[in-house]
């Protein structure tokens, strides 16, 4: 008996599997593609020629790493960069647009990353909400649009009008009237703009964690009638609203007060309200961005009725995916782009140019906030100067003149060793590095980059960056700088982050080799994803070298001393604190003058170049490639950072063929 | 077998709760929980916030006490937020287990459907093309990675033949988005199958009884499927079992590759990120996927082998 139940379960045993194959055949034949997106991979085109370099720039004859650069001559302000300041404030708000035929089709975009994490719907909580502006989900009050000599300027959006008082102390901000919320949670007013920032800001909310919101310029936000806000500034120049509250960089949407006294915090956080022309119907993170055309929109219906925006992390899975038609725009590295373009892909309207740079973590040079006074060091945030770091230095060792080494571009006396010692272990790592051989070899397009500077920005340009602040390949010099700083040469490996994959890590490892070979200094990598080290960098904890492949180095203009510096409490740090930056940084925010602020912007990179504390090595450009056979149109606005692999703004202005 | 199955029960749970206490622990051993609630902006925390914080994760109890109010928290089914975007962690592990799940569903149906009928085979024509090809197959199996193999199915596939997805799970239950990603899955998987079944299928057919089988004239089948592969079972069947659960926590890079949405990916971004909310209940998922599975295991031996009597 007890046999044939075994016998039994032994057939049982085999129908199984030959269930289990039946299964896998019809996994392996059946089944339509229920992506509706699935289109066939472009037919080869007209090869697309690859971009222009930047201007090719001469490695200048260099002063020894030692050496202070020559006094500045006066600076001109370059006319057309004068001319971008001057209009960044003044285009004229767009008229509405007339509605267009419903919205259909779907486009899929695959990013490789969707950001550091799903945005919240709650205004407290929603660290990278600019994100939601970006997609087409939020508005802002302000956008950024190319003004009629083609540079970025901020434009009205929800605000319909502003004037701002003669004293410059505030703003008052007329808003759009019609503007309607997604789901029904009515129309904009003056309420939700109030309700958006006070949420947002800290100095309003405690804990809110918004990246930027807490600009120091903007101290009060205040209804005025049910269509107008009062902005009332500590602080205010020609930039400010472009710099601070447009999509160029990363001003916020407006969330519906409605929906939150309606449903509440819990719901705010998993739901996204705004008035953008695309609603959103799911963010999460390492999957998709889902957005869902708005029926009426008070200036465009969208084209495409969908878009999906995946996250693939995979390098070559987003270009397989492009290439079988599963996607249709996709962020790929620059490597790829010619095998694209040769087979039908086109390049988005806006490129940037990205700087890849070595930021010399750990230069905690501010004890106090540069404008109050007020001590830095708090629970919770252990930020130190680090001298067992070969390239950190130490402005409060005995013997050294802090304000002469940290308030002035240079110092004009003697340097204490302290500091002295790692500079020349910085220049000597940064002229010991090929940049051209590197361009051409590794990254095979764009051109070098030799400070945190473009060689193409009208500063670099108008005070002849390159004999003013030249970083020469030189070897031999590399080597006597390293033999002055450390006779006995290091033992311990340096630190440095670089992330797990892409062109920043090939480019960083091919200048470790030539360290290790040239100065015998060894790396230590850090491959971490940058969500893991973001924390260090934000709690100004982190003391490593960090290669960063981002953003624009042409926008020097901008007040982005706060990068670099205690000056603001945006999270977001370069793990340095530069008082001069500080100093820099106030000065600029208060000044109109635009020739002024050139000036001061070229004596923070002749600080930046004495200390050598961001050591530039190459700038690519960047973009987004999309399917010209199946997209006809798509007009991007200028932006500055490459998030959302470049899918960041006018998704309502993709037209499909 | 039933006291032994309430045995085991018992046993498991303790298991599941030992494992609680060294995850939890292990969550205490990262970087102060606290700077993960470091705000984005400001210069740290201030006292005040730091304490408040401190309160309201129990920081301030000896850790046996925080492990009871953590255990209390997971009992009750409060299992916590996630520290990267304050997010409860219910709802986004629902989300992520069924993709996981499905995939290793498939992959493990695959893997087993091909590996085992596979290594019966080269054990019963050994020498001859057939066992040299599966061992191939084995040994390919083995040594080609993951990934690699992974990358090569979607350009042949996908890029060139335009036959399937690239990647993603689609939408709905879209069959053909699971095609190269279970394949890929099982990839390993099928190799091990083959060198277990076909070793263990060798030991049988070697065993007296096999002969005296066939000499009373037994037919061929009966001999493998009956009395050879039932008794053969016992090592391909553990390696099922721990297969399954190894598929649920560690389909790592399959669930990359692929961008599959899954458990594992979340895993792998919050050891990264040092979410040690998130590390404490997927490992317990994980820890619980293997109990299970391991428990499945002890009582399918007592159905296949009567010689094993749990008593």
């Amino acid at each position: 008996m007890a046999q044939r139940r075994s016998f039994g379960r032994g057939y049982y045993l085999s129908g199984l599997i030959v269930l289990g194959t039946l299964l896998i055949g019809v996994l392996a034949c059946g089944g339509a593609e229920a992506t509706a997106t699935a289109t066939r991979a472009p037919a080869a085109a007209t090869a697309t020629t690859a971009p222009a370099a930047p201007t090719a720039t001469t490695a200048p004859a260099a002063p020894t790493a030692t050496t202070a650069p020559a006094a500045p001559t006066a600076t001109a302000a370059p006319a057309a960069t004068a001319t971008r300041v001057a209009t960044a404030t003044a285009l004229p708000t767009p008229a509405p647009i007339p509605t267009r035929a419903a919205p259909s089709g779907t486009v899929t975009g695959v990013i490789g990353g969707l950001g550091v994490g799903t945005p919240s719907g709650y205004p407290t909580d929603c660290l990278w909400c600019a994100s939601i502006v970006m997609v087409g989900a939020h508005e802002a009050l302000w956008a950024v649009e190319r003004d009629s000599g083609g540079n970025p300027a901020a434009a009205g959006w929800l605000a319909e009008s502003w004037t701002t008082s003669p004293d410059l102390k505030y703003t008052d901000i007329k808003l759009r009237k019609g503007v309607k919320f997604h789901q029904n949670f009515g129309e904009m007013t003056a309420k939700d703009v109030v309700y958006t920032y006070q949420a947002g800001m800290p100095t309003y909310t405690k804990g809110a964690v918004h990246d930027t919101l807490p600009i120091p310029a903007l101290t009060g936000v205040d209804l005025v009638d049910d269509y107008t806000v009062r902005f009332t500034w500590s602080a205010y120049n020609a930039l400010t609203i472009f710099e601070g509250f447009t999509d160029y960089g990363e001003g916020i949407g407006i969330f519906s007060k409605k929906a939150a006294d309606e449903k509440g915090v819990e719901w705010l956080r998993q739901n996204v309200i705004g008035t953008g022309p695309y609603a959103m119907t799911e963010w999460t993170a390492q999957k998709i961005i889902d957005l869902k055309a708005v029926p009426e929109h008070w200036k465009n219906v969208a084209n495409v009725d969908r878009i999906k925006l995946l996250e693939i992390p995979e390098n070559s899975i987003r270009k397989a995916m492009l290439e079988s038609g599963q996607a249709d725009m996709g962020e790929v590295p620059i490597q790829d782009w010619a095998g694209l373009l040769s087979k039908g892909f086109k390049k988005s309207n806006e490129q940037i140019i990205n700087g890849i740079e070595i930021i010399m973590g750990g230069q905690y040079w501010s004890k106090n906030k540069f404008d109050t006074g007020e001590a830095l060091d708090r629970t919770g945030n252990t930020r130190k100067v680090d001298t067992t770091k070969p390239w950190i230095g130490d402005p409060f060792a005995t013997g050294c003149d802090q304000d002469d080494l940290l308030l002035n571009a240079k110092p004009k006396g003697t340097v204490c060793p302290s500091m002295e010692v790692p500079r020349k272990f910085r220049w000597a790592l940064a002229q010991d590095i090929d940049r051209d051989g590197i361009t051409k070899s590794i990254v095979g397009q764009g051109g070098p980059l030799y400070i945190r500077t473009h060689p193409d920005d009208p500063i670099w340009k108008g005070n002849a960056g390159a004999s003013r602040w030249p970083v020469k390949y030189d070897p031999a010099e590399a080597k006597k700088l390293m033999k002055e700083a450390y006779p006995n040469g290091l033992t311990a490996p340096i630190t440095w982050w670089v992330g797990p994959s892409g062109l920043e890590v090939e480019v960083s490892e091919a200048i470790a080799a030539q360290w290790l070979s040239d100065l015998n200094v060894k790396v230590e990598f850090d491959r971490r994803v940058y969500s893991a080290q973001r924390p260090n960098m934000v709690d100004r904890t982190s003391t490593w070298l960090q290669t960063r492949n981002c953003c624009n180095p042409g926008t020097r203009l901008l007040s982005e001393e706060w990068i670099f510096s205690s000056a603001v409490p945006a999270g977001y740090n370069h793990a340095q604190e530069l008082p001069f930056a500080s100093k820099i940084y106030y000065q600029k925010i208060k000044e109109n003058d635009l020739k002024k602020v050139e000036s001061m912007t070229a004596e923070m990179i002749d600080h930046h170049w004495y200390w050598m504390i961001d050591i530039g090595i190459t700038a690519p450009p960047n973009t987004t490639l999309y399917n010209g056979n199946r997209i006809a149109e798509w007009k991007q606005r200028p932006y500055n950072q490459f998030r959302l692999g470049g899918m960041r703004n006018a998704l309502d202005t993709l037209k499909l063929k | 077998m039933r006291r032994f199955i309430v045995r085991r029960l018992f046993t498991s749970v303790l298991a599941l709760l030992g494992a609680t206490i060294i995850i939890f622990s292990a969550s205490r051993l990262l970087a102060d929980p606290v700077s993960l609630f470091t705000p984005n902006e400001g210069y740290g925390m201030t006292k005040e916030e730091y304490k408040r914080v401190v309160a309201q994760l129990h920081l301030d109890r000896s850790v046996p006490i925080q492990y009871g109010y953590w255990l209390a928290d997971l009992v009750r089914g409060d299992l916590g937020r996630d520290l990267s975007d304050r997010n409860l962690i219910g709802p986004k592990l629902a989300k992520r287990i069924m993709p996981t799940l499905k995939l290793a569903l498939a992959g493990w149906i695959l893997a087993t459907v091909v590996g085992v009928p596979l290594g019966v085979l080269s054990a019963m024509r050994r020498g001859s093309v057939l066992d040299y090809v599966g061992r191939t197959f084995a040994v390919l199996g083995q040594t080609l990675p993951v990934f690699w193999v992974a990358i090569i199915a979607v350009l042949i596939f996908s890029v060139q033949l335009k036959w399937l997805p690239s990647a993603t799970m689609g939408e709905g239950f879209a069959v053909r988005n699971y095609v190269l990603p279970t394949i890929a899955l099982a990839w390993f998987p099928v190799a091990g199958y083959v060198r277990i079944v076909r070793s263990s299928m060798l030991d049988v057919l070697d065993s007296e009884y096999i002969k005296l089988a066939r000499a009373k004239g037994v037919s061929n089948a009966t001999v493998i499927w009956k009395h050879a592969f039932k008794n053969a079972a016992l090592a391909p069947l553990t390696f099922a079992g721990l297969l399954l659960g190894g598929f649920i926590a560690g389909s790592v890079a399959v669930e990359t590759v692929f961008a599959w949405p899954g458990l594992a990916r979340y895993a792998v971004e919050a050891v990264q990120t040092n979410n040690f909310t998130v590390i404490a209940v997927v490992t317990l998922i994980f820890t619980g996927v293997y109990i299970v599975a391991n428990f499945v295991i002890d009582i399918l031996y007592a159905f296949l082998d009567p010689r094993i009597h749990y008593s």
